[in-house]
């Protein structure tokens, strides 16, 4: 038995060796890496997809996936890396032509969503432009509003300011006006004959002078004016004074010329006197200066005393002259008259005859009144036989 | 005589498949050289690299190819190669969809910038739309 043991127990352990190297032999191999892959990428969402796309390709790979499970099963690694490599690739290209689909995709909704928006951007960026457009000619018109009424301004100032000047202009020239009044009534010496009107108008000129100066025009012109006014009513109030008071002088000075004058002729003794207002030059001829006797006719070589008078009647062509004759008091009454009147009368014609205007001169025959010396002696009825030759004045 | 009629036998046996056996070396040695030309040609495609790895792969087999070629075991050349020409279509397909997924990413960024531009239209549109009323209620003003 023992024996039996001894050759059966090398068998047996031999067997056991055989057995456990069979069973080694026969256990699977582990799962090759591509097959994991393929594995991984056919239960991948994107798998699904892919089969729609490219379901030959899928059930291609899935083809390959079952030949490399089965082969790896069967532990034929070499076949079953190639079959799930080739599996991977169907996979892969099915993959890639779902991706293409979804780009594709992409692109036409994008394209499409593109066209709308361009659209949508062009109605906006018109509906700016026209905004933009509105806006800018909002803020045209603002800023040329800005700048009339800016000009506005500028035009209201000025013509403030024009305004102002014109008022000044204007009372400048009212005080001009009242300046030259005042001179005008100086000239007529209101200052003399209206001294009240005068002082007043000077004293508002003065006050409108300031008033200019504190640029209170409105009441400058006023005062202007009443000074003017006052000025005025000087000059109105002087002016008959003045005149009459040149008058004065000047027939004053006349007379003092024409009194100088008329003394100036030989053998003739001028005298002045005065009747009422009139002012009279008296130069008595003389009757036996110019006539013989009773004689109404002048004598010969007796008439350059009447040339003399002439040239002072003419001389003096304003005053009126009058021609009188006078007698002593020897004869009749009208006797004396009527020679008294033809002896002026002669005087009369020869005076019209050296040129003096007729119309100056007035003749008349006073006889033997107003006689000048006493009748009673020779002398004395010598001197009232005269001819006086008249000149009147004021 | 027997001997010479054996070895004309096993002569006209052996050398047509011997020249047979040349044939399938030179095709196959064509093969490769295409699917060489094929897959340089679809490195140059690839500009966007999408298929780096894979192309990096095909050029693996490839070598594998001439390798075994050389070792002339036909048969896994074949299997090789059918592998590189499924793995070469499947990389051509996976170079377009990256130019169509790039050309996608460009048409979606030209939409996003427009749809910006959009928005910042409108944001001046409301802008303009205050200031358009506030200049006139100025005016009216």
């Amino acid at each position: 038995m023992i024996g039996d043991l001894r050759i059966v127990a090398p068998r047996l352990v031999a067997l056991a060796v055989s057995v456990v190297a069979c069973l080694g032999a026969c256990a699977t191999a582990p799962k090759p890496p591509e097959l994991e892959t393929l594995e991984r990428l056919r239960a991948d969402p994107g798998a699904a997809a892919a089969a729609k796309r490219a379901p030959d390709l899928v059930k291609s790979a899935d083809h390959w996936l079952a030949k490399a499970r089965q082969d790896w099963q069967e532990n034929d690694i070499e076949d079953a890396v190639h079959e799930a490599m080739m599996g991977i690739i169907k996979l892969k290209q099915a993959l890639a032509l779902a991706e293409q689909d979804r780009g594709k995709s992409r692109i036409i909704n994008a394209q499409a969503e593109h066209e709308s928006a361009a659209d949508q951007h062009q109605r906006l960026k018109r509906d700016l432009s026209a905004l933009n457009e509105q806006v800018a000619l909002l803020e045209r018109l603002q800023v040329q509003a800005a700048e009339r009424r800016k000009l506005e301004e500028q035009l209201s100032a000025e013509k403030q300011l024009l305004d102002v000047e014109r008022q000044k202009a204007t009372v400048v020239e009212k005080i001009t006006e009242a300046e030259l009044a005042l001179k005008t009534a100086e000239t007529v010496n209101a200052p003399k004959h209206a001294p009240p009107l005068f002082q007043e108008a000077k004293d508002l000129l003065a006050r409108a002078q300031q008033e200019v100066q504190q640029r209170t025009y409105d009441a400058a012109l006023v005062t202007a004016e009443l000074a003017k006014k006052k000025a005025d009513e000087a000059a109105q109030a002087a002016k008959p004074h003045y005149q009459r008071e040149a008058e004065s002088a000047e027939s004053r000075m006349r007379a003092e010329a024409l009194a100088r004058d008329a003394a100036a002729i030989p053998r003739v003794v001028v005298r002045r006197d005065t009747r009422g207002s009139l002012q009279r030059l008296v130069i008595p001829i003389r009757s036996d200066e110019l006539f013989r006797g009773r004689e109404t006719m002048v004598a010969a070589g007796r008439e350059a005393v009447l040339d003399s008078v002439a040239a002072l009647v003419k001389k003096y062509p304003t005053y009126p002259v009058q021609v009188i004759g006078y007698t002593d008091s020897r004869g009749r009454s009208g006797e004396l008259l009527a020679l008294s009147l033809a002896r002026a009368q002669t005087v009369y014609s020869a005076l019209i005859v050296r040129g003096v205007d007729a119309r100056r001169i007035v003749v008349s025959g006073q006889g033997s009144s107003e006689a000048i010396s006493d009748n009673r002696t020779t002398t004395g009825r010598a001197q009232n036989n005269r001819v006086e030759v008249v000149f009147l004045y004021q | 005589m027997r001997r010479l009629r054996t070895s004309l036998l096993t002569a006209a046996l052996v050398f047509p498949s011997i020249a047979a056996l040349a044939g399938e070396a030179d095709d196959l040695q064509r093969a490769i050289d295409v699917a060489r030309q094929g897959a340089k040609d679809l490195a140059n495609l690839d500009e966007l690299k999408a298929a780096r790895e894979d192309l990096a792969l095909l050029d693996v087999w490839l070598r594998s190819a001439w390798t075994l070629r050389s070792e002339e075991k036909y048969n896994e050349v074949r299997v090789v190669l059918d592998r590189c020409q499924a793995q070469a279509d499947m990389i051509r397909e996976t170079i377009v969809a990256s130019k169509i997924s790039l050309e996608a990413a460009q048409k979606e960024g030209e939409l996003k910038a427009l749809r910006d531009e959009i928005a910042r239209t409108k944001q001046a549109i409301n802008a303009a739309m205050a200031k358009k009323a506030s200049l006139e209620g100025k005016g009216r003003s």
